[in-house]
């Protein structure tokens, strides 16, 4: 079983082959890419910074920007829910599910060929920094096969974006892997937060940015911080 | 109190809590802790699918236990997972004979002074959703009493996990599934904080992160939201 899904070997593998040179250029394939790498026909990628400001970041075609739009617009629809519940929102039949949940929305959506919207938070914890969105032409569910690997995309997503929005900056190469997910390294993340004083998203790329420059693993690394055997706070980097 | 007084208060205790506005994070640590408290248990941990192909640990009854939670997953054997993957419950009620079945987690849960291991489904029509854990320090596993006892809670826990708002669709499982595995998350995060500014362990952390959410009448999750955030003062919670 492979946890870290398609989507980080693919960003991993463009990186390391030379054809893109700043991380940031990847940023806007990220829609076109989602769609390799899932059974859906469009996606859209959309962050949220610190003051509440929603920018899409990238779409997979016009339909794709069209469904981010019009919900930022109106301010409701399942990728609004999503980000603010902190819990996907994955609608089968886009007809029959969505006039009563937003009216609006649904209003607007008549008529455009969407059968089905599915949108992921980009999380972990209380960093929530954007939401995936995809869609199907089809009013389909997804499978549970397709539903775990649009699971373990929104997970590398939130990696991409928390570094795209972190001082450090996206640029800063750090790894988009699975170790990210381990409750010592939410645990660091608290603790560093506290030593620095800093905001929960900037205590996670800091410690990330540690492990990397010190060619150690996160785990590790956040073991030795849980252990009181590293102090972020006296530790220039 | 009498065991059946306490039982009957705990099910009357989760009953008012499943019809009412509630927390699930807070929910799945009160049946951890009620297990221990119920049961020939000295240990309780909850896992669940993450839906991506692996299994996470929701709560447990102590920092060590979710520490051996973890231990299973990583080494990839042991009861919590046997029993998840067959959807069935696994006993052992003697792990120090059973070093064969899993060498690593044997060894392990025997230095940290369990004896025997209950491994309960935790499961919703022919779906298995997780598993709940229970380490004694005893030989000779749960009693077939408190092996019911512990399916029923299991089941009271997996009803909670679901029912958290009104099922409406059939996509629920995977949106309840996803927001209760992100809460634990924050709560770690919470931890984390409050170890740092209080000087404490991971557990007493959590001790008293639960006890302010309690005292204040806020849900666990909030609470520890609002940590991480920034927008609780933690000197309120760390120097009670």
């Amino acid at each position: 079983m492979d946890e870290t899904g398609r989507l980080a070997h693919r960003l991993a593998g463009m990186l390391a082959d030379g054809h893109v040179t700043a991380r940031g250029e990847l940023v806007e394939q990220l829609g076109a890419l989602c769609v390799d790498v899932l059974p859906v026909d469009g996606a859209g990628v959309s962050v949220c910074d610190a003051s509440s400001r929603r920018t899409t970041v990238s779409v997979s075609d016009e339909l794709a920007a069209y469904i981010e739009e019009i919900q930022y617009t109106l301010g409701e629809g399942p990728c609004v829910e999503a980000f603010e519940a902190g819990a996907p929102v994955l609608v089968t039949d886009l007809d029959r599910d969505t006039s009563a949940r937003w009216p609006m929305f649904s209003a607007e959506m008549q008529g455009k060929g969407v059968g089905a919207l599915f949108a992921f938070p980009l999380q972990i914890g209380a960093i929530r920094v954007g939401v995936l969105d995809l869609y199907r032409l089809a009013p389909e569910a997804l499978n549970n096969t397709a539903l775990a690997e649009a699971l373990r995309t929104a997970d590398t997503l939130a990696l991409v974006v928390v570094d795209l929005l972190s001082p450090v900056g996206v640029n800063g190469g750090l790894p988009w892997d699975i170790e990210s997910h381990r409750v010592e390294v939410y645990q660091a993340t608290g603790m560093i937060m506290a030593q620095l004083n800093i905001s929960v998203d900037d205590a996670f790329v800091r410690l990330r940015a540690h492990a990397f420059a010190r060619g150690r693993r996160l785990s590790e690394v956040a073991a030795d911080v849980i252990e009181r055997r590293l102090r972020f706070d006296e530790d220039l980097q | 109190m009498p065991r059946e007084q306490r039982l009957t208060e705990t099910f009357v205790e989760l009953a008012d809590t499943l019809v009412d506005d509630y927390d699930v994070a807070d929910l799945l640590h009160a049946l951890s802790d009620r297990c221990v408290e119920l049961l020939d248990a000295s240990a309780a941990g909850l896992l669940l699918t993450d839906q991506r192909g692996a299994l996470r640990t929701l709560a447990a009854s102590s920092e060590q236990t979710m520490l051996l939670e973890l231990f299973q997953l990583e080494a990839n054997e042991g009861p919590c997972l046997d029993c998840f993957r067959s959807g069935a419950p696994v006993v052992e009620p003697d792990l120090s004979v059973a070093t064969e079945r899993w060498p690593h987690f044997v060894d392990r849960a025997l230095r940290l002074g369990y004896r025997s291991v209950n491994a309960l489904p935790m499961r919703l029509r022919n779906e298995t959703i997780g598993a709940l854990n229970l380490f004694s320090r005893n030989p000779g596993g749960l009693s077939p009493t408190d092996v019911g006892i512990a399916q029923a809670l299991a089941n009271v826990a997996t009803i909670g996990i679901l029912q958290e708002r009104a099922i409406r669709r059939s996509e629920l499982l995977a949106e309840q599934l996803q927001a209760a595995l992100n809460s634990r998350v924050i709560i770690e995060q919470a931890k984390g904080v409050l170890a740092e500014r209080g000087g404490l362990t991971m557990d007493q952390s959590f001790a008293q992160l639960r006890r302010f959410a309690r005292s204040t009448n806020r849900r666990l999750s909030d609470t520890a939201q609002a940590v991480v955030s920034g927008v609780l003062d933690v000197s309120e919670i760390v120097e009670p």
